[in-house]
C-alpha cells in the first residue's frame, strides 16, 4: 500500500511540474525579442546593389540542429517558380553564433584560417542565392533526425546591406516557441504545439511622400526629401511539403495625428513586397496629402492590419534627399492577439 | 520503505522545483513587439551642429493603441550627458576635453513632461525641437452645444451655453526639446489613466503604449542619410494598483512585468572585414547602448548595475568583462574592456571568426533598486564603395531572456 502511496505522490509531482510548466507555456508568446523554435526572416533580398548577412545564433548549451528553408517570393526575378523553397540544415554548437551573406551563402571548409571571413565551426552547407531573389527565410528546430525538436535557443538577426552606398538596415527575426505537444513535421502554432501567431500587425509610419524634417533642416532640400515605406509580409501558415500557397486578405485602418482613419484592403500572397502609398500600389490610404490623391496630413501615422490569416512582417524606411541618395532603416511591426496557424515540413 | 517514500517526496520536490525554474525562466513578459504600460527608448542622441562627427537627430514616435478614448502618458527624459569639467563642454570621453578643458565628467538629470493621446492617435515629435502648443495635431477641444457649438475652444468660457470637451484633444501635452545639445540619454513613458486623478494606469485599458526612435545622421550631400531605426521596449501593467509612487517591475505580485535577466546580443565582432568586399576600409563594428530599469525620480539617484558579458565567437570559445552602468553606458563594443580596440576580446582579430553572442546580465546595483538593464545595439559599418567618408549604421533591439530580480521605478 506504502508502495502505492509512493508512486501516487511521485505521479502527482509529475503532474504538479507539468502543470507548472504549461502555465509559463500560456504567458509565453512569440515575438522578435526574443530565442524560439522556429525563426523567420520576413524580407532577404539579393539584388545587384542589395545583399542580406543573416545571422543566427544558438543561445542554448546544448547542440542545436536546425532545418532552413528559403522561400521565392512571388515577385522575385531569380524564381523559375513562384513561392518555391529550398531548404538546408545547420548544426550550431553550444551557444554558437554564425553568419553568411545571402549571395554567398556558406561552405564547409574546416580549414579556414583563424579570422579569415569564413573562420569558425562550419554550420553546414548554405547554398547562395542567385541575383534578383527576394523572399524569406525560415529556420526550425530539429533534432538530429530531423525530427521537429523545441528547445527555444535559436535567435537571429538580418542586416540588409547596399554594396553601392554602404547603407545597411537592420531588424530582428520573428521567433516562436515551442510549447509542447507532438514532434510530427505538421508544426502546429496553436499555443499548446508552437505559440501562436499574432492576429494584428501595428505600423507606425511615414505616409508615402512625406518630407524628412531632419534632411531640410540639415541638408537644404529645399522641399524635395522624401520618405516611402516598404512592407514585407509572410504568412504564418507555411507548406513547404506541398508547397501550397497561402493567399488572403489583409484590412488595414490607418489613423493620422488628426485622429482621422482611413481604411481598405489588399491581398497578400505566399510572400508579399509592397510599397505603401505608392501609385502602383493604389492604396493612396498610406500617401500624404502632399501628392496627389494622398489622404494622410500629417508626416506621422499608424496602421493597424488585420489579415484572414496570420501573417509576420517587417517594414524598412527610405529616406531621400534632393540627390536622389537613399537611407534605410528596417524595423519589426508590433504586434497584438493570436491566431493559429500550421508550417508544413516536408 | 521509508526510504522509497522519501525517494518519491524528494522527486515531487525536485519536480516543483524544476517546474518552478522553468516558470521563472519562460515567464518574462518585457516585449519590442506588442503595446505596454511603460515604454522605455534607451538611446536618444541629438547633434544638430555635427560636434561629434555628422549632425543627428532623434526622431521619436509613440501611439496609442486604445480605441475607445484619451490616455495620458507621463514621460521622463533622462539626460546623461557628460561633460568636460573646465570648459563645460558636452563630451563623450575625456580626449574630447583637450588638454585644457579639463575631465569628462558623467552627469545625470532628468524632466519629465505629460502627452495626451487620443484615440489610435500616433505622434511623433524631433528630440531637438520636441512638441508644444499648436505644434500638436490636436491643439484645442471642441465646443458642445451652446452657440459656439463645434468650434474648437481651450475652455468652456469660449463656449456660452455649452462646454469645452477635450475628449477627441492633445490639450494638456506639451514635449520639450531635449534639454542640451549635444545630448545623449533615454526616454521613458509611462501610461496613466488621465483625468482629474490620473495614476498610472492598471485598469483593463492598460497596455496600449507601442513607440520606436529613428536616429537620422546627416552626411554631405551626395550621400545618403542615416536612418537607423528601432522599437521601444515595453514592460507590461500586470493589473495590481500601484501603491505610492513606486512602480514595482516585478511579475506576478508587482505592478509591471519584470526586465529581463539576460539580454542577448549577436554582433559582427568590431573590425571585422567584409567577407565579399574583402577591403580592410569595409569594417564592421557595432555600439551598444544600456540602461538601467530602476531609476529613483523623486530623490534624482539614477539606476546603477554592473553589466556582465559572456561573450561567444564561432569557434564556440568563451569570453567575458564586466563594466558599470551608471546611468547609461554608450560605447562601441571593442572599448567596453580595453582602450585599445585592437585588444578587445570584441576586436575580430582577438575572437578570430566574424559574428559573436553576447550575454549581458545585470547584477549589484543600489539596494533598495534593482539592477536589470535593458540596451538597443546599433550595427556600423564603414567605408563602403561610394560611401561617405564616415559610417552608416542600423538599430536593433536586444534579445531578452529570464526575469531580473525586481525593479523599482519612483515617480516624483
Amino acid at each position: 500500500m506504502r508502495r502505492k502511496r509512493s508512486g501516487w505522490l511521485a505521479g502527482v509531482g509529475f503532474v504538479a511540474a507539468l502543470a507548472l510548466a504549461a502555465a509559463s507555456e500560456g504567458q509565453t508568446r512569440s515575438g522578435s525579442d526574443r530565442p524560439g523554435s522556429i525563426l523567420m526572416f520576413p524580407k532577404v533580398v539579393r539584388s545587384a546593389s542589395r545583399d542580406t548577412i543573416v545571422q543566427i545564433t544558438n543561445t542554448g548549451n546544448s547542440v542545436n540542429y536546425v532545418h532552413c528553408f528559403y522561400l521565392e517570393g512571388p515577385q522575385s526575378q531569380a524564381a523559375n517558380a513562384a513561392c518555391q523553397a529550398v531548404d538546408f540544415e545547420l548544426v550550431l554548437t553550444r551557444q554558437q553564433p554564425t553568419q553568411w551573406r545571402a549571395s554567398q551563402g556558406r561552405r564547409v571548409s574546416p580549414g579556414d584560417a583563424f579570422g579569415s571571413p569564413q573562420a569558425g565551426y562550419d554550420p553546414g552547407l548554405i547554398p547562395p542565392l542567385p541575383q534578383g531573389f527576394e523572399g524569406a527565410l525560415v529556420c526550425v528546430e530539429v533534432n538530429s533526425n530531423g525530427e521537429p525538436f523545441g528547445q527555444n535557443r535559436l535567435k537571429g538577426e538580418a542586416t540588409i546591406v547596399d554594396d553601392g552606398t554602404g547603407d545597411v538596415s537592420k531588424y530582428n527575426a520573428f521567433a516562436l516557441a515551442k510549447s509542447g505537444g507532438d514532434t510530427d513535421n505538421n508544426l502546429n502554432l496553436d499555443g499548446s504545439d508552437y505559440e501562436t501567431c499574432p492576429a494584428t500587425l501595428h505600423l507606425n509610419f511615414s505616409p508615402w511622400g512625406s518630407l524628412d524634417p531632419v534632411i531640410e533642416d540639415f541638408g537644404n532640400a529645399n522641399l524635395n526629401s522624401f520618405i516611402s515605406t516598404n512592407l514585407v509580409l509572410l504568412p504564418c501558415d507555411l507548406d513547404f511539403r506541398n508547397g501550397t500557397r497561402t493567399n488572403g486578405t489583409v484590412s488595414f485602418l490607418v489613423r493620422d495625428e488628426f485622429e482621422s482613419p482611413f481604411s481598405g484592403s489588399f491581398p497578400f500572397r505566399c510572400w508579399t513586397s509592397i510599397d505603401l502609398g505608392s501609385p502602383s500600389s493604389g492604396l493612396s490610404q498610406f500617401r500624404s496629402t502632399l501628392l496627389t490623391g494622398g489622404a494622410i496630413g500629417t508626416i506621422f501615422a499608424q496602421a493597424q492590419l488585420t489579415p484572414t490569416r496570420p501573417l509576420v512582417g517587417v517594414a524598412e524606411s527610405f529616406h531621400t534627399d534632393q540627390a536622389g541618395v537613399t537611407g534605410a532603416a528596417a524595423t519589426n511591426l508590433h504586434t497584438s492577439g493570436s491566431a493559429n496557424a500550421t508550417v508544413r515540413l516536408p | 520503505m521509508k526510504g522509497s517514500r522519501r525517494v518519491a517526496a524528494f522527486g515531487f520536490a525536485a519536480l516543483l522545483g524544476l517546474g518552478v525554474g522553468w516558470v521563472g525562466r519562460a515567464s518574462a513578459l518585457s516585449t519590442s513587439d506588442r503595446p505596454a504600460g511603460i515604454l522605455v527608448w534607451p538611446k536618444v542622441v541629438v547633434d544638430t551642429r555635427g560636434v561629434f562627427g555628422a549632425p543627428m537627430d532623434t526622431r521619436i514616435d509613440i501611439a496609442s493603441t486604445y480605441d475607445q478614448g484619451i490616455r495620458q502618458a507621463h514621460c521622463f527624459y533622462v539626460n546623461a550627458t557628460s561633460h568636460c569639467s573646465v570648459s563645460g563642454l558636452a563630451c563623450r570621453t575625456g580626449a574630447d576635453c583637450g588638454s585644457t578643458g579639463g575631465e569628462c565628467v558623467p552627469s545625470w538629470s532628468e524632466i519629465d513632461f505629460d502627452i495626451f493621446l487620443t484615440r489610435e492617435q500616433p505622434l511623433d515629435w524631433y528630440a531637438s525641437q520636441g512638441l508644444a502648443g499648436s505644434s500638436f495635431p490636436l491643439p484645442s477641444g471642441t465646443c458642445q452645444g451652446g452657440t459656439q457649438d463645434t468650434r474648437p475652444c481651450v475652455s468652456s468660457l469660449q463656449c456660452p451655453g455649452g462646454t469645452c470637451s477635450f475628449s477627441n484633444s492633445n490639450v494638456g501635452s506639451s514635449i520639450p526639446p531635449v534639454p542640451e545639445d549635444p545630448f545623449i540619454g533615454s526616454l521613458t513613458c509611462i501610461q496613466f489613466t488621465g483625468g482629474s486623478n490620473s495614476v498610472p494606469d492598471q485598469t483593463t485599458a492598460r497596455n496600449r503604449l507601442i513607440g520606436g526612435a529613428t536616429i537620422v545622421r546627416r552626411f554631405a550631400n551626395g550621400f545618403p542619410d542615416d536612418p537607423a531605426r528601432y522599437s521601444a521596449v515595453g514592460l507590461e501593467a500586470l493589473g495590481n494598483a500601484v501603491s505610492g509612487n513606486t512602480l514595482q517591475l516585478q511579475d506576478g505580485s508587482g505592478n509591471y512585468s519584470s526586465c529581463p535577466s539576460t539580454l542577448i546580443l549577436s554582433h559582427i565582432f568590431d573590425g571585422a572585414v567584409d567577407p565579399i568586399a574583402n577591403n580592410v576600409s569595409n569594417q564592421y563594428r557595432t555600439e551598444l547602448t544600456l540602461v538601467p530599469c530602476s531609476n529613483d525620480f523623486l530623490t534624482q539617484r539614477p539606476g546603477l548595475a554592473v553589466a556582465q558579458f559572456l561573450v561567444f565567437n564561432e569557434f564556440e570559445q568563451r569570453f567575458s568583462t564586466s563594466r558599470t552602468v551608471d546611468c547609461l553606458l554608450d560605447t562601441p563594443l571593442s572599448l567596453i574592456d580595453t582602450r585599445n580596440p585592437a585588444r578587445s576580446i570584441f576586436s575580430a582579430g582577438v575572437a578570430g571568426s566574424i559574428a559573436g553572442q553576447t550575454r549581458i546580465r545585470g547584477v549589484g546595483g543600489r539596494d533598495e533598486l534593482g539592477s536589470g538593464l535593458l540596451g538597443v545595439a546599433r550595427a556600423l559599418v564603414s567605408g563602403m564603395p561610394g560611401g561617405p567618408a564616415g559610417v552608416t549604421s542600423a538599430a536593433y533591439g536586444l534579445h531578452q531572456q529570464g526575469n531580473a530580480r525586481t525593479d523599482v521605478i519612483i515617480l516624483p
